[in-house]
């Protein structure tokens, strides 16, 4: 007999999700060839390179990456493999270079990407090594808001074009000063990619917070001001347009939202998901923003920036900074239980012995509508190929999108 | 060194030895009691992301004491830690005195499984207070910094 936990619920495909599109390796390699290699990404912050010369060196699907400021003040990104023997050509997460040399045979590279000097260049004369064809491999990069982006796909449109109208809330916040990465920190989560974006979408888990269930009076409350809202391409979001003050005097805090962003209103709050796996979250005086890169199916590497206004005084500063790592440090109200969360899911996910999971809440937008996620995982469906209910079905007309 | 010295640099390697035996029996109330009442507590890492030592913690007593004592309301790790410290490197400079500690915690899961969970320093400032010893700052440098799993338990 069947196991009546892989027993489809008696609801619409767009309501529910397999829990094998967290699990199976084939849909993450999957994942990395027609997402992760085909839409913008996330690298950093401007701010982590003010001079010509600095650079950070990261990840996207799973292919290391340079990313620099070069002379003229522009930012690139090369991959980050010489293209002599495929060493890599930095081998720190940032710093300050004038050229890149690498380590290995001492090949050398302007910070435009282009081989300048290869050592000992007699011994290549006689195959006519052409060194205008051995620069640094470039990537697509482009920066909107202070934010930088890469994409893979030459094809694929421009950022700003991909990213569309999801920028105007963060408009304010964003690119109305310079602002800073004030603070650091990352993880390795158990657990797959999606569940920490599913995480960070959708707010009925407000129930898992003991400080959002005294603060925010809109968590438990039938209607909100603060509003669910879509846009193209699987983006979403979730803030009010009139009066919605997170009360952080129920909770018993005070004095820690001093120096409140442009643009935001004072206790305001407001959460941006880019799809596929960017997450900005403002909390009125302070900015956080989560960029995974996926190891594999089962382990998610986190980052979490913490942004605030570049040329704050040292008081303003150390508000912003209790405030973020009151929330969102690694000791913070919230993060671990996040965490913890995710982490049990899919311990149970692994397992296999409950097939699916519900995403059937309507609530007309409020804030505990599962709506964003059902058009996050309508537009995964559609880049996949694959319902996201019925990931493995043959015939491609189940395919809801 | 005087005798009085010894005595002093005896007390405060006890006082930070006890302060992580408190954590381990998480009796947590009793460790707030601690920090001297301007006391801070500080929880820091070097970011090489970033090229700067970031906090990830940082309360003073009257806020930290809110804090901690909210922790059973949350959800939390079940995970039990254990503190594993070094001899503390202390010197003592009438009421005051300062101490340098090499730490571990491990972290056994309820099902008995055990990991290191974080290495650091212990980088302390303390004030003689009446007849014993406080933290001004008790200043906890991690070099760990991709922690397994999120405690609001202090380290
Ligand atoms: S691998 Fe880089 S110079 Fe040889
Ligand atoms: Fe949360």
């Amino acid at each position: 007999m069947q196991n009546p936990g892989h027993l489809p619920p008696a609801l619409p495909p767009s309501h529910y999700l397999d829990n094998r599109i967290f699990t199976d390796p084939s849909i993450f390699r999957e994942e990395q060839e027609r997402l992760f290699s085909k839409v913008w990404q996330f690298v950093c912050h401007e701010s982590e390179l003010p001079n010509s010369g600095d650079f950070r060196t990261t990840q996207v699907a799973g292919k290391p990456l340079i990313v620099v400021r070069d002379e003229s003040g522009s930012i690139r990104s090369f991959f980050n493999v010489c293209r002599h023997r495929a060493a890599e050509v930095v081998r720190s997460e940032s710093g300050n270079v004038r050229s890149f040399t690498c380590f290995y045979h001492h090949w050398n590279y302007g910070l435009d990407g282009s081989l300048r000097v290869v050592s000992k260049p007699e011994g290549y004369e006689r195959a006519c090594l052409d060194k205008a064809a051995l620069g640094l491999v470039p990537v697509r990069t482009e920066s909107v808001l202070g934010l930088v982006f890469t994409c893979l796909d030459p094809d694929a449109p421009a950022l700003q074009e991909y990213l569309g109208d999801i920028l105007q809330p963060l408009q304010g916040p964003l690119g109305s000063v310079p602002m800073q990465v004030i603070h650091f920190h990352k993880a390795v989560v158990k657990a797959n990619w999606k569940l920490w974006q599913d995480n960070n979408s959708e707010r009925y888990h407000s129930m898992l917070h003991t400080i959002n269930r005294s603060t925010q009076p809109w968590v438990l409350g039938k209607s909100s001001p603060m509003k669910l809202r879509l846009f193209p391409n699987g983006h979403s979001g979730y803030w009010s347009d009139g009066e919605a003050a997170v009360a952080y005097e129920r909770g018993g805090y005070t004095n820690v939202t001093g120096g409140t962003l442009p643009g935001m209103r004072d206790n305001e709050m407001r959460v941006v998901n880019f799809f596929p796996d960017l997450m900005v979250n403002i909390r009125s005086n302070v900015v956080r923003i989560d960029r995974m890169s996926p190891i594999d199916e089962q382990h998610t590497m986190i980052e979490w920036r913490g942004l605030g206004v570049a040329d704050d005084d040292a008081e303003t500063r150390e508000l912003r900074l209790r405030h973020h790592n009151m929330f969102w440090g690694p000791a913070g109200r919230n993060l671990p239980e996040d965490l913890i969360a995710v982490e049990s899911q899919y311990r149970s996910m692994r397992a296999d012995a409950v097939r699916y999971s519900i995403l059937a809440r309507e609530e007309d937008l409020n804030p505990t509508d599962d709506a964003n996620l059902r058009a996050y995982y309508q537009e995964w469906g559609r880049l996949m190929g694959r319902s996201a209910s019925a990931p493995f079905a043959r015939d491609a007309q189940e395919v809801t999108s | 060194m005087s005798y009085e010295n010894l005595v002093d640099a005896f007390e405060v390697q006890q006082f930070i030895q006890r302060t992580a035996s408190l954590l381990n029996a998480e009796k947590l109330s009793e460790w707030v009691q601690q920090f001297d009442a301007a006391g801070t507590y500080e929880v820091t890492a070097y970011s090489t992301e970033l090229g700067k030592e970031l906090a990830w913690w940082k309360q003073e007593l009257p806020l930290l004491q809110k804090t901690i004592s909210e922790v059973p309301r949350h959800v939390r790790d079940p995970a039990r830690r254990l503190h594993v410290l070094g001899p503390p490197l202390v010197s003592v400079t009438g009421d005051e005195a300062r101490g340098e500690t090499a730490f571990s915690v491990f972290r056994t899961l309820p099902t008995g499984e055990t990991s290191l969970f974080a290495v650091g320093r212990y980088l302390d400032e303390l004030v003689r207070v009446g007849s014993g010893w406080r933290f001004s700052v008790h200043r906890v440098q991690l070099e760990t910094r991709v922690l397994d799993a999120f405690t609001h338990l202090p380290l």
